[in-house]
């Protein structure tokens, strides 16, 4: 009796080992491709790699999207196990930790080879892909800051909806006349109840991005938080007080913005929140909803010049990579990019300037106030330390800092202390 | 293996042929604890000597990345994070554990076994799955949660943006997630223990809680023991929850030790310092087991 | 009629239930919403409109066959290999007496309070020196050096009768013999509990799969899906999606509950603590 059972679970294995065996055909070169787009971006990205791999039958391309930390955690210990993948997508301001780790490869000969010229891109996003003198990224794309609203809430508070606020002040006036309690009260006026709001006018990240804002705000005042070379936190207090307080102030003082806000967007996709700040990604998902009428202002000003804090996607070649892998990757690379008008889909702005200027792309919805942004985008330091300092995980603390002034009221003072402390420590261990 | 015949009667021999079926017995099981635990385990131990960003090469550093622990603000904070997160947790877990399995072992309520395999079911769900769904139900604004407690004049609740309440957010769903596997454990035990017991109690007229005190109780001890250690140990190495929910915040209010190491070892690629706190979240869950077992056996 | 005091228990029962099951009902009602119905507020349970087109977007997109097909391999091999090395180890240290045997139960349950995550880096560098990473053998091999398997399975022979040992040896037979066919019959319960929790376990398992697959065809379930969750937790810097996550989060479950429900009915037996048989 024991036998017959025994001699079925041996068959079920062996079964079981042949299936785990199955793979794709090797006819075709078979690359990787990893990036951080999980959302409808990631769907996009999806469907192009589909049609390069239908009209490129010697190459088959596999895209894995995973969030952004987790996927750099994968792709050092892939690298370390001689598994990278053929082609990697990375953001502007981590190209000095990839490049110090030495996991890349310098794209100068590709792009030759790829006919990219540095006067077809946007010039900021272009001199973001060298390092140290050297090219290590192809541009794909730029990203920054916008001021989404409601046209249907702006036309029933009587403000006019081709005309978003401009200024940090009209910010302020604009969403107090947005944020409505159930009695019909705006936070300026006597009786204005703070625990039942109906509608509120804005909304604000609470996560590393508000970070982002603040660093928008300090350029706006002229000033950013590390020395000229990097290499060592240098924050202008006075700036970097009233910076943070522009913030805390829409939450505590204001009473536009609610506090502890976990996803501001879906608060706005909801009709709770009039206006929101975030980015071009997020176009798609407002494309989506129905019966949502919106637009994108700006990024208002703060301070005395024009700034936002913006990033872009840069593809970046792995070390490592046996030949065919490395051509492959550099074809799919160049196809990308030359498809970037289809990835403008995504929401985020084509660094190419024939498509970022053409008027199929600006006539997309929302994408014009954005492009307008694109010569006042400031980028955050590109360091070696990026991963660590930019952590968006705790306890990094740039997610401190951010947390802390916007789910605290903590003292902007007292945060720019334990930032400078924080930053300092990690920019000086080797 | 050997086979012993029925008229060798010489210990020794039986006693050598045991022997080296009891090794032989073990070696499958040993040979890949041994590789891929126990080894692992070793090595990690002399990662957390060195300093190494997994790219280059380790290099030796003895015991700084302890010393350095010891004034790492960050450390003494994840610290007291995992034991207010025992202390919060761990009781729950087991006094609703052992409630539940006296409630789902009672005869005469019906449906016990659906209950009790509804009650257990969380427990096969995924980490990943009880991030979406709880990171879902917990939303300030437009959670199911907040929602029903609206009704009741309450909230809304920051459950995971609030710094004093995402800890009770995570102990929450911790709850949610394994009261089940301790109310199982507690069953086996209770169903050990024999039902003549409990009749001849009820003969004697002995109410409920004084059956419970003297019998039930007393009974379990080994049970209860287990189910002691093991939820210390679980609470105390807390990871899954707290990575899809939080990620260690708001601000640092739930950074545990096993997060904190994840972020100086994954993010940072601090091998060796986040080895380090590996090591010494053991050696003080040693200290606390410990103290726990001398406890309990002075209650014996 | 109820007496008052069934009443207060069936409620207190009707609590426990509720509070287990409702989030996980609340995951498959919002799954089969359409995408612009699921974050809607005020919150509804039952939909107004049903749709598949989560789960067909899930399937169509990703590959999620394949994962699945992945997680099943990967968990059925190391259930299968721990139930019967867990058997072995744990007869060994209940009823076969060799030198070492109690330091080494006490080593092996030592190592329950050593954090796992201290262990994915050594494994990973050893996967990778033997070129053995982004197999299924990477996955199910550390699964199979489980701890809590033995300790039931330990729990269990102590509380065989000697008298049957006895009897089986005066007969002349082999300790193997013994164990495969008088003792691992009995087993049974406990062996459906190790399958079970091994089972659930490996299926469950995030942190290495996360780092021991590279490529998405090599992927489990857990690592699989995580791949367009992000964007539901609210994090900035990449698009919200609820449809496809949360019936991926339902397609994934299932399987656990499928085997879960399957071996529940022995569990409860299968894990003893005193070694009296009730």
């Amino acid at each position: 009796m024991y036998r017959k059972f025994f001699s079925i679970i041996k068959a079920g294995l062996v079964v079981l080992f042949l299936l785990s065996f199955l793979s794709n055909s090797f006819a075709a070169t078979q690359i990787e491709f990893w990036g951080g787009w999980t959302g409808p971006d990631g769907d996009v990205m999806r469907e192009l790699v589909e049609k390069f791999n239908s009209t490129h039958p010697d190459i088959h391309v596999t895209l894995t999207t995973l969030q952004w930390t987790p996927l750099y955690s994968k792709f050092m210990t892939a690298f370390k196990a001689g598994n990278a993948p053929a082609l990697f997508a990375t953001h502007v301001q981590e190209l000095a930790y990839l490049v110090e780790a030495g996991v890349l490869d310098s794209v100068t000969d590709y792009t030759h080879q790829l006919g990219l010229k540095s006067e077809d891109f946007a010039k900021r996003l272009w001199d973001a892909t060298f390092y140290k003198g050297v090219q290590y990224g192809f541009p794909l794309d730029m990203h920054m800051h916008g001021l989404y609203y409601n046209i249907t809430m702006f036309k029933n508070a009587g403000l006019n909806p081709s005309r978003p606020p401009a200024t940090w002040d009209e910010l302020i006036k604009t969403a107090t006349k947005l944020t409505i309690d159930v009695n019909g009260k705006h936070p300026d006026e006597a009786g204005f109840d703070i625990n039942r709001v109906k509608q509120w006018g804005l909304g604000i990240p609470t996560n590393h991005h508000a970070f982002y804002i603040w660093y928008a705000l300090m350029n706006q005042q002229g000033t950013s938080f590390l020395t000229s070379d990097f290499s060592r936190v240098s924050i202008d207090e006075k700036k970097g007080v009233a910076a943070w307080k522009a913030l805390q102030d829409l939450i505590y003082r204001y009473h536009v913005t609610p506090q502890g806000q976990q996803s501001p967007t879906n608060d706005f996709l909801n009709s709770q929140v009039a206006m929101v700040i975030d980015g071009p990604w997020q176009l798609p998902a407002m494309q989506r909803k129905e019966g949502l009428k919106w637009g994108v202002g700006v990024f208002p000003r703060f301070g005395n010049t024009q700034a936002v804090w913006g990033s872009g996607h840069i593809l970046v070649l792995p070390k490592g990579v046996s030949t065919e892998a490395r051509k492959a990757a550099v074809e799919l690379a160049g196809w990308i990019i030359n498809n970037s008008a289809k990835w403008a889909m995504s929401g985020n702005i084509p660094a190419m300037l024939s498509v970022s200027k053409s008027l199929n792309f600006r006539t997309l919805p929302g994408r014009s106030s954005f492009v307008s942004m694109l010569p006042y985008t400031v980028f955050l330091p590109n360091i070696p330390k990026s991963l660590q300092v930019y952590s968006s995980v705790a306890p990094g603390p740039v997610i401190l800092a951010a947390q802390a002034a916007m789910l605290k009221d903590e003292d902007p003072a007292r945060i720019i202390q334990d930032f400078i402390q924080q930053v300092n420590s990690i920019l000086a261990t080797p | 293996m050997p086979v012993i015949p029925a008229n060798l009667s010489s210990t020794k021999s039986w006693r050598k042929a045991e022997s080296f079926a009891g090794w032989g017995f073990m070696l499958p099981y040993l040979i890949l604890f041994i590789l891929f635990r126990f080894g692992p385990i070793i090595e990690g131990l002399f990662f957390s000597l060195t300093r190494w960003n997994l790219i280059g090469r380790p290099t030796f550093v003895r015991f700084q990345n302890y010393t350095s622990l010891l004034k790492d603000s960050f450390f003494l904070i994840s610290l007291r994070n995992s034991l207010y997160f025992v202390v919060l947790v761990a009781p729950a877990l087991i006094i609703i554990g052992l409630a539940l399995a006296i409630l789902v072992n009672n005869p005469s309520l019906k449906g016990r076994r659906i209950n009790r395999t509804l009650i257990f079911a969380p427990y096969a769900v995924m980490s990943t799955v009880v991030g979406v769904i709880w990171n879902w139900i917990y939303d300030k604004n437009f959670g199911i949660l907040n929602y029903y407690l609206g009704f009741l004049r309450i909230g809304p609740i920051a459950w995971l943006t609030e710094e004093s309440i995402a800890m009770v957010a995570v102990a929450i769903t911790t709850l949610w997630w394994t009261v089940g596997y301790n109310m199982i454990l507690f069953l086996a035990g209770l169903q050990e223990i024999p039902t003549e017991l409990y009749e001849a109690a009820l003969v004697d007229g002995a109410g409920s809680w004084n059956t419970f005190k003297k019998i039930t109780l007393p009974l379990l001890r080994p049970t209860t023991y287990i189910v002691i250690t093991l939820t210390l140990i679980n609470t105390f190495q807390v990871f899954d929850q707290i990575y899809v929910m939080t990620g260690g915040g708001p601000g640092t209010s739930t950074l545990t030790l096993i997060q904190y190491m994840y972020f100086q070892a994954f993010q940072n690629y601090n091998l060796g310092y986040g080895a380090a706190i590996a090591y010494a979240t053991f050696i003080i869950l040693l200290a606390l087991t410990g103290i726990l077992q001398i406890f309990m056996k002075r209650e014996a | 009629m109820l007496s008052f005091r069934k009443i207060i228990l069936y409620t207190l029962m009707l609590i426990s239930v509720l509070f287990s099951i409702l989030p996980l009902i609340w995951m498959i009602v919002s799954s089969i919403k359409p995408e612009s119905q699921i974050p809607i507020y005020p919150p509804r349970w039952i939909p107004s409109v049903i749709t598949w087109e989560n789960f067909l977007s899930v399937i169509s997109k990703h590959n999620f066959g394949r994962w699945m097909l992945n997680s099943i391999i990967v968990a059925g091999i190391a259930t299968f290999i721990t139930i019967f090395i867990d058997a072995m180890a744990g007869y060994a240290l209940a009823c076969l007496y060799f030198v070492g045997r109690n330091f080494l139960f006490n080593l092996i349950v030592f190592m329950l309070l050593v954090p796992i995550p201290v262990t994915v880096i050594p494994l990973f560098l050893l996967f990778s020196q033997l070129h053995l990473l982004d197999t299924h053998i990477a996955l199910i091999l550390p699964t199979t050096a489980n701890i809590t398997g033995v300790f039931i399975m330990r729990q269990f022979f102590l509380g065989i009768p000697g008298e049957l040992e006895d009897a089986a040896r005066i007969d002349g037979c082999s300790p193997f013999k013994i164990w495969s066919q008088i003792v691992l019959p009995l087993s049974g319960p406990s062996l459906s509990a190790v399958a079970t929790l091994t089972f659930v376990s490996s299926w469950n398992n995030f942190l290495w799969p996360l780092i021991a697959i590279n490529s998405d065809n090599s992927r489990t379930l857990p690592v699989g899906i995580a791949q367009y969750m992000g964007a539901m937790s609210g994090a900035s810097g990449s698009a919200p999606n609820y449809g496809p996550p949360l019936a991926s989060a339902v397609m994934a479950t299932i399987p656990a509950l499928i085997v879960f429900f399957a071996l529940q009915k022995y569990f409860v037996q299968g894990i003893s603590f005193t070694g009296i048989k009730g």
